[in-house]
Formats: C-alpha cells, structure tokens, sequence
C-alpha cells in the first residue's frame, strides 16, 4: 500500500528503481566489457559498446535527482553535508595525488576517483546523520 | 532556537513516526527536530504549528537548546 507520507513514499520509489537502475548497470558491464575484446582495435562500434553501461548510470543519476526533490528539507541537509565532504576530500586527494605525479609518482587509474566520491558521500552522511542523532 | 516539539507529540500520544506522517517527513527528521540539532525552514515550523493547532511562537522559541 503507498504511503501518505511523501517522504516515505520517496524513499519506497527511490530503493525500487535505484536497484531497476543499478542492475540493469551490473548485467550491462560485463557485457560491454565481453564484446569491446572480441572487437578489433580502432573499431568505432568499441566505443559505442562500451559507453552502453552508461545509459543506466544516466537513468540512475535522474532517479536520485527525483529522489532528493522529494524527500523532505532535513534529509536534503543530511546528503548536502554528505557531497560536501565527499567533493571536499576528492579535491584533496586527486591534487595531491597530481602533485606526487609531477614528481614522478606512477599515474592512477582515474575509474577509481568515482568509486571514492561515492565512498566518501556515505562516510558523509554518516558522520551528518551522527551529529544530529 | 528552542522547540517544545517533544512535549507537545507526547501530550497526543503521538510516536515520532506517527508525527512524521502527519507532517510528511522522516523520523530521523523529528528526532533532529526534537533534539534541537536541527532548526526547520518557516515552512516546516508553520506546518507543525498548524498540526498542533498553535502559533509557531507557542512551538518555537528564540536561544540556546536547554
């Protein structure tokens, strides 16, 4: 049954089609992955194939922008402290991480940078959810 | 600023989660409200003090959280 609370209504939408979202991601990318090495090299349709595990991440990305409209005023505060950390310390991280590389330390994958974005935002809302429990 | 958020939804009878459906927020939301970590938007603090049938004076109150 739908939930009168608009919040909770949010949420209950949000978890059903961020997972819709995230799974179409996971079968994609194996997928993807599977075909651009079957493919010559300096073929374009590599690169096609490759960018189709981004069209979830698309879908993902309008997903949880309709989910932080909805939800209410303090739970927008809470993932807001959350970005703030995140993109605070990946700024940090990858200008020291250039600077090193100046000095001849080895290049990183950049594909790791993301991963650590969304680590972080979750320590965020952690440290957020905390302060004001 | 000072609420009397608590006194007020224990008066009713009310849980957290049964006051955050009446004002279409979480739970977590009235807790941060009640603990007085977190001050609503004049939206939100209208909205409670229309729920309780009150002026938002008689809800919320100028300085410091006791």
């Amino acid at each position: 049954m739908a939930s009168p609370n608009p919040t909770t209504r949010a949420n209950r939408q949000y978890a059903r089609s961020f997972i819709l979202t995230m799974g179409l991601y996971v079968v994609t990318l194996p997928f993807a992955v599977g075909f651009v090495n079957i493919l010559p090299e300096g073929d374009p349709l590599r690169y096609l194939i490759i960018l189709v595990p981004v069209l979830p991440l698309l879908a993902t990305l309008v997903v949880f922008m309709r989910w932080l409209r909805r939800v209410d005023e303090f739970q927008r505060k809470v993932q807001f402290e959350g970005f703030a950390f995140s993109m605070a310390v990946t700024i940090i991280v990858t200008l020291t991480l250039g600077f090193l590389e100046r000095a001849g330390f080895p290049k990183l994958d950049t594909l790791w940078i993301p991963i650590m974005m969304i680590f972080l935002w979750g320590i965020g809302v952690a440290i957020a959810n905390g302060r004001y429990r | 600023m000072r609420n009397r958020l608590r006194v007020l939804r224990a008066e009713r009878e009310w849980s957290q989660g049964e006051l955050a459906d009446r004002l279409g927020v979480s739970r977590q939301t009235i807790n941060a409200l009640e603990t007085g970590k977190y001050d609503p938007s004049l939206d939100l603090a209208f909205k409670i003090a229309r729920l309780f049938e009150m002026k938002i004076e008689e809800v919320f109150m100028p300085g410091e959280e006791e």
